[in-house]
């Protein structure tokens, strides 16, 4: 059975691999080679006809072989990084071979002779012509189809693979459909739809041309010429075969054949079809090479960026770590291969010194940048002027000192400026003169302008990594903060409170707390530490713990203040102090007794007498040691009488201001209460709040707000008490 | 931003400083420094000037309590005079006037300065009635 190459390369997987395979197939090919061409000369020699399952068999051969030699190729042509340019390159000089090899044969061999008998070469000198020239020209088919193949899957699909398979299959078909012929003779129906049936991938084939679009200006240029050259030649190559060099005299006078043919008319047909398609290839592509030259500088720039944002990508992972950063900088125009080396140079103001100073350095030390280039009076250069500097002789320049075997020929410096700010200069370097395309400069400009980018979004992200810490540290602290104040309020006979607390900002410096002192007693805190943050938060935690392990010792609220403010004093900064009330309500006498330790006044409203602003004297926490705290403190004791209302607040709310400047203030706040003396404490709670909403205009606040409203419902005790018509009596709390 | 500011004025050997706008946490660094500079150049005798001072926090508070000690452990004191009624509220519910010599005007503080300059402690000064 024949082996059709298309079906061979589908099965490529089973076929021997690695170094052994590929000399298996190449000895396949040479030996298969060699029975052919003894076959040829053999019948040539001695004259006689060819039967036709003879003829049948040589073309089936021939075509065997140029599978062979396509299939042996594959892996060497596989094996380096395919350059466009190096493949035309390299079929042009073959098929420039090629023609030398058919003027050297026609000179040295003559005219060849077809023998009109046997449709075989006439004399040993056309049958070595037709030999030499069969084994040539197939080498050469196969060379342009891999030479071509790259391009035309390049950016492949699975379609497209399929398509470049169906056409070199329907190729070998179309030749093997001639395998019965005689060089000479027409060509069936069957073969001549065959061809045009494998014209249509080949059109399709010829139409892949992608890879033309991102090559550079000059690229452009040198690939057109030498697609313009190999059409040439192919043309030459396919020209010569029917009338020219590579044909010998024909059956009847004036009629000219091919030598491949008549090696074998199959493998002639197929050379033709690969050459035919190289042509047509090869004319496409120089024809959308010309109309694609004059967008090259748009796309130019566009490639650049795209170079760019690829290399950026791929940093912004690392984006974190600047000095992995500034390595990824450095490295990326080497990696791109825009340029044999390049270095970053970096102003950075933190480090005390405006000098410019090499972060990283790739494809060279930062030794030798020290050595060979003034950086820094190029850096200043480019951060004054603020646009790229290309040195295409860079040696020329005072400020390199670099000689040839620096491989410093041209030098590009770039600015990094991010944001109006300088952040130094990115250098790339190329060993010969004139190295730098305007398209590389381009796109190296452009990955400068994202690099300087990169590194003060790199700084900003510091910035804003320390700012989220804080901000983290600051939700912790608040929720801490937040578990220091009661969780519930405790039932109270008689009495119901209402609450509210709002921190300024994440830690208050404004604390509550509502303790059972049992017996029906109830100690109600409300203090306020001068500033706020930490410290605030701290002295709060401090406060806490005092009210936890002391609360209870005492019924005397101003004894409990004097405690605390002995407590609390040593530990206290010097300008630090806290303002805190603190009241005892005693459910079953029916009393509150508060005392005030520099903070702001009591408000208290009556069903039919008050309002009044309780203020018993007593000086802040932590003013004093002690002595002059006990001296100065008072107890202020008021008989309570169902429906009194108190509030104890911080001033937070007293002084909240509104867009003019004016204070809430005391006269507003006690009128409010008063007027909302007959209310639930929550109701009167949530009125004061909306109060000071309104009277503010925002709901933000300019300090830590907190209140409490205390509302007695009890009976009345009162007239147990000792008769003064007085609502409340103040004594010393240190008698 | 800062609607805050502080000016230096002598009176023979007394320092006297203006208070001007409002004294809260973010204006304090400014007060204190001010505050810092009398002292550490040996003025400790300090009348404070606050009859433009529209507005005091506790922070502006605290810088009060954080040199008045250094300033009579120097020989001098730090005095207040000319607060409005609204700022005095804040000085006098807090209980500075047990502790400050907190005057109606500035020529009375000089004077107590110059009069009775050994006879400025608090404790002494005032009497918790």
């Amino acid at each position: 059975m024949p082996q059709f190459p298309p079906l061979l390369a589908q099965f490529r997987s089973v076929l021997p691999a690695g170094r052994t395979g590929r000399i298996a197939l190449m000895v396949a090919a040479a030996v298969l080679f060699a029975v052919l061409a003894v076959t040829h000369g053999g019948f040539s020699l001695v004259g006689a006809p060819i039967t036709a399952f003879t003829r049948v068999l040589i073309n089936v051969g021939s075509i065997g072989f140029a599978a062979l030699l396509y299939l042996a190729a594959t892996p060497w042509f596989e094996r380096s990084r395919y350059d466009p340019l190096r493949a035309l390159w390299r079929a042009l000089l073959m098929a420039i071979g090629l023609l030398m090899v058919m003027v050297v044969l026609r000179m040295f061999v003559g005219e060849g002779h077809v023998n009109p008998r046997t449709s075989l070469s006439g004399d040993l000198a056309t049958a070595i012509s037709a030999i030499v020239l069969a084994f040539i020209e197939t080498f050469f088919a196969v060379v342009v189809l891999h030479s071509l193949r790259p391009l035309v899957l390049f950016r492949r699909t699975r379609r497209t693979r399929q398509i470049w398979r169906a056409m070199l299959a329907l190729m070998s078909v179309a030749a093997l459909s001639t395998a019965l012929l005689l060089p000479t003779a027409d060509p069936p129906i069957l073969t001549t739809l065959l061809v045009v049936g494998s014209l249509v991938p080949m059109v399709y084939c010829a139409f892949r041309l992608g890879w033309i679009v991102p090559l550079t200006f000059r690229h452009k240029l040198l690939t057109m010429l030498f697609s313009a050259g190999l059409a040439v030649l192919l043309g030459l190559v396919l020209f010569q075969q029917f009338s020219g060099l590579a044909s010998a005299a024909g059956l009847f006078a004036g009629e000219r054949v091919p030598y491949l043919y008549l090696f074998s008319r199959s493998l002639g047909g197929l050379v033709v079809f690969a050459l035919v398609f190289g042509f047509l290839y090869t004319i496409t592509a120089v024809l959308s090479l010309l109309f694609h030259l004059p967008t090259t500088q748009a796309f130019a720039q566009q490639t650049g960026e795209i170079r760019a944002f690829k290399a950026l990508a791929e940093l912004s992972t690392e984006v974190l770590d600047r000095d992995q950063l500034v390595e990824t900088i450095s490295g990326a125009p080497v990696l791109a291969g825009i340029a044999e080396s390049a270095w970053l140079a970096l102003i950075d103001p933190a480090s005390g010194s405006l000098a410019p100073r090499v972060a990283a350095a790739s494809g060279i030390t930062k030794q030798d940048v020290l050595r060979l280039v003034a950086v820094d009076a190029l850096v200043e250069d480019v951060a004054r002027s603020t646009a790229p500097l290309l040195l295409g002789t860079a040696a020329a320049d005072h400020r390199v000192h670099a000689k040839p075997r620096d491989h410093i020929g041209s030098l590009a410096v770039l600015p990094l400026m991010a944001g109006g700010q300088s952040y130094g200069a990115l250098f790339a370097a190329k060993p010969m003169t004139d190295g730098f395309e305007d398209d590389d400069v381009t796109a190296l400009a452009t990955f400068a302008g994202q690099a300087a980018l990169a590194l003060s979004h790199a700084s900003l992200f510091q910035d804003a990594l320390e700012k989220e810490r804080l901000a983290r540290e600051l939700a912790l602290a608040r929720e801490v903060q937040q578990r220091l104040l009661p969780q519930s309020l405790p039932e109270m006979d008689g009495a119901e409170l209402a609450v509210a607390e709002h921190p300024a900002e994440e830690i208050a410096g404004d604390y509550y707390d509502v303790v059972d002192l049992g017996e029906g007693c109830f100690g109600i805190l409300v203090a306020d530490v001068a500033g706020k943050g930490a410290a605030a938060a701290f002295y709060m935690a401090q406060l806490k713990g005092i009210v936890q392990s002391s609360a209870k010792l005492t019924r005397s609220p101003g004894a409990f203040l004097a405690l605390a403010n002995e407590a609390l004093t040593p530990s206290l900064a010097r300008r630090a102090f806290i303002s805190a009330v603190y009241g005892i309500l005693d459910t079953r006498e029916g009393t509150f007794t508060l005392a005030r330790a520099g903070h702001c006044p009591i408000v208290m409203a009556r069903a039919d007498d008050g309002p009044w602003l309780l203020r018993a004297d007593g000086i802040g926490i932590g003013l004093d040691p002690g002595p002059l705290f006990r001296r100065t403190l008072h107890e202020q004791v008021v008989r309570l009488v169902p429906g009194d209302v108190f509030a104890l607040y911080t001033d937070g709310l007293v002084e909240t201001r509104n867009a003019d400047g004016d204070e809430y203030g005391y006269d507003r706040l006690t009128d409010a209460i008063h007027d909302l003396r007959e209310h639930s404490a929550s109701d009167v709670l949530a009125a004061i709040l909306s109060d000071r909403r309104d009277f503010a205009g925002s709901n933000s606040l300019a300090d830590d707000l907190t209140i409490v409203i205390l509302k007695w419902n009890g009976v009345g005790s009162s007239a147990a008490l000792p008769e003064t018509t007085e609502p409340f009596t103040i004594r010393p709390a240190f008698a | 931003m800062s609607n805050f500011s502080v000016s230096f004025r002598h009176r023979g050997d007394v320092c006297v400083l203006d208070l001007t706008g409002e004294l809260d946490a973010h204006t304090a660094a400014e007060f204190e420094a001010a505050l810092q500079k009398c002292v550490t150049e040996g003025e400790c005798k300090i009348v404070v000037q606050g009859k433009d001072l529209q507005y005091i926090s506790s922070a502006g508070l605290g810088v009060f309590m954080a040199f008045v000690e250094m300033a009579r452990e120097g020989g001098g004191d730090i005095k207040i005079a000319g607060l409005q009624p609204r700022v005095f509220t804040v000085f006098d519910l807090l209980g500075f006037p047990l502790l400050f010599d907190i005057v109606e005007t500035e020529d009375e503080a000089v004077a107590r300065f110059n009069g009775t300059s050994e006879n400025t402690s608090a404790d002494t000064s005032e009497d918790p009635a």
